[in-house]
């Protein structure tokens, strides 16, 4: 049978806090955006780049639709996210009903105006700018 | 001698917008089974929509809304739900470029070349799906011969031989380059005689638009030559008929 001695016994109960203390405390900021949840119809483009350390950037064909999820570090994740376009008139967003996506806040954004614009996804815990590219469509063959 | 024939397609517009409600069933009745093409499922899995052909067009009914619609015609579009533990609510069709398509009583209306989506939305404003569909500028009519069975035998050539008292039963299609297109359209038929029969001021050849909407009939009246033309979407096809005894 062996035995522990007590100085033994009580380091390894002090170890977890020994270590946890040793660990630097990192905040992570809150975070928001969106993620694509249909694709481009052929010739069209419609995708989300949330790519790190780059300008999240939708690019939407003009006239053409985009199903989109949102995603964010809160708590509550979604719940009340709002979506703004600059200028509004630039996209229509309307809520949708995407049942293979009901753990989210889903919305489809169509493009309105050729251009470059701006969409303000905000959410409980953070805002997150996107830029939206508006190509025009293809010229017909 | 020159008869002016104007088959109106737009007036059977009424029986189009009842078309979404009556589903299958009416346009079973209308074109034998035949008259609605395949469905294409939305962006978001919870419908598929599918064009109300009406005729024999083979894009309709082969392809479905696997072709662009024809710009300057109609076509009748069901909504099929998929969605799992709801019927089908109330919904309202618009689409996002009324100038290139727009969707009223669920007849659409191809104006110009271009891509728009089409939005199914529920009664509380919820996109409930949406597909895009394309509209093309047609470049050619096409004149498709079928059987009475409605088997499709192949395209009319620009000269042919009838025999009096023949009845042809044809389809106009729309075509760019060589893609059928997708729709219904306004077509006015216009027969000139280029060698009389024995009875001068008796027709050759008639045109006659059939009870199904988009068919029409060729048929032989008395022997002679004439010239068809019919003109539709800002095109024009022609061909010559010679009538044997």
């Amino acid at each position: 049978m062996s035995r522990i001695f007590p100085p033994t016994r009580a380091l390894a109960a002090l170890l977890p806090t020994l270590l946890l203390t040793a660990c630097p405390v990192e905040e992570v900021e809150d975070r928001a955006g969106l993620y694509a949840i249909t694709a481009a119809p052929p010739a069209l483009e419609a995708r989300v780049n949330n790519t790190p350390d780059a300008v999240p950037t939708i690019t939407l064909t003009e006239g053409a639709a985009l199903g989109v999820a949102c995603w964010s570090t809160c708590e509550d994740e979604c719940e009340g996210a709002s979506l703004t376009a600059e200028p509004e008139d630039a996209l229509e967003i309307l809520p949708a009903y995407a049942t293979r996506y009901t753990y989210s806040d889903n919305f489809v954004l169509i493009a309105k105006k050729r251009g470059a614009f701006s969409l303000r996804v905000e959410t409980s815990c953070a805002t997150t700018l996107y830029r939206v590219d508006v190509p025009a469509q293809p010229a017909s063959p | 001698m020159t008869t002016t024939r104007s088959a109106c397609l737009l007036s059977l517009t009424p029986l189009l917008t009842t078309l979404p409600l009556l589903g299958a069933l009416a346009c079973g009745d209308a074109s034998g089974g035949l008259g609605i093409g395949p469905p294409t499922a939305g962006s978001f899995g919870n419908t598929s929509a599918f064009p109300e052909c009406g005729a024999f067009s083979q894009a309709c009914i082969q392809g479905g809304f696997n072709a662009p619609l024809a710009a300057g015609a109609k076509v009748g579009v069901g909504i099929d739900f998929r969605t799992g533990g709801s019927s089908a609510p109330e919904i309202t069709l618009r689409t996002s470029v009324p100038d290139i398509l727009t969707a009223e009583s669920g007849v659409l209306t191809a104006h110009v070349p271009g891509a728009s989506a089409l939005l199914v939305e529920g009664p509380d404003g919820a996109v409930i799906d949406f597909i895009h569909l394309w509209v093309a500028q047609p470049t050619e009519l096409r004149l498709i011969r079928y059987n009475d069975a409605g088997v499709a035998l192949g395209a009319v050539r620009d000269e042919a031989t009838l025999l009096s008292d023949d009845q042809i039963l044809i389809v106009l299609d729309a075509l760019a380059g060589n893609q059928a297109l997708l729709g219904l359209f306004k077509a006015t038929w216009t027969v000139e005689i280029l060698e009389p029969g024995p009875e001068p001021d008796a027709p050759v050849v008639s045109v006659v638009e059939d009870l199904v909407f988009g068919w029409y009939r060729l048929v032989a009246r008395q022997p002679g030559r004439v010239r068809v033309t019919v003109e539709a979407l800002e095109l024009t096809h022609t061909l010559e008929l010679e009538v044997l005894p």
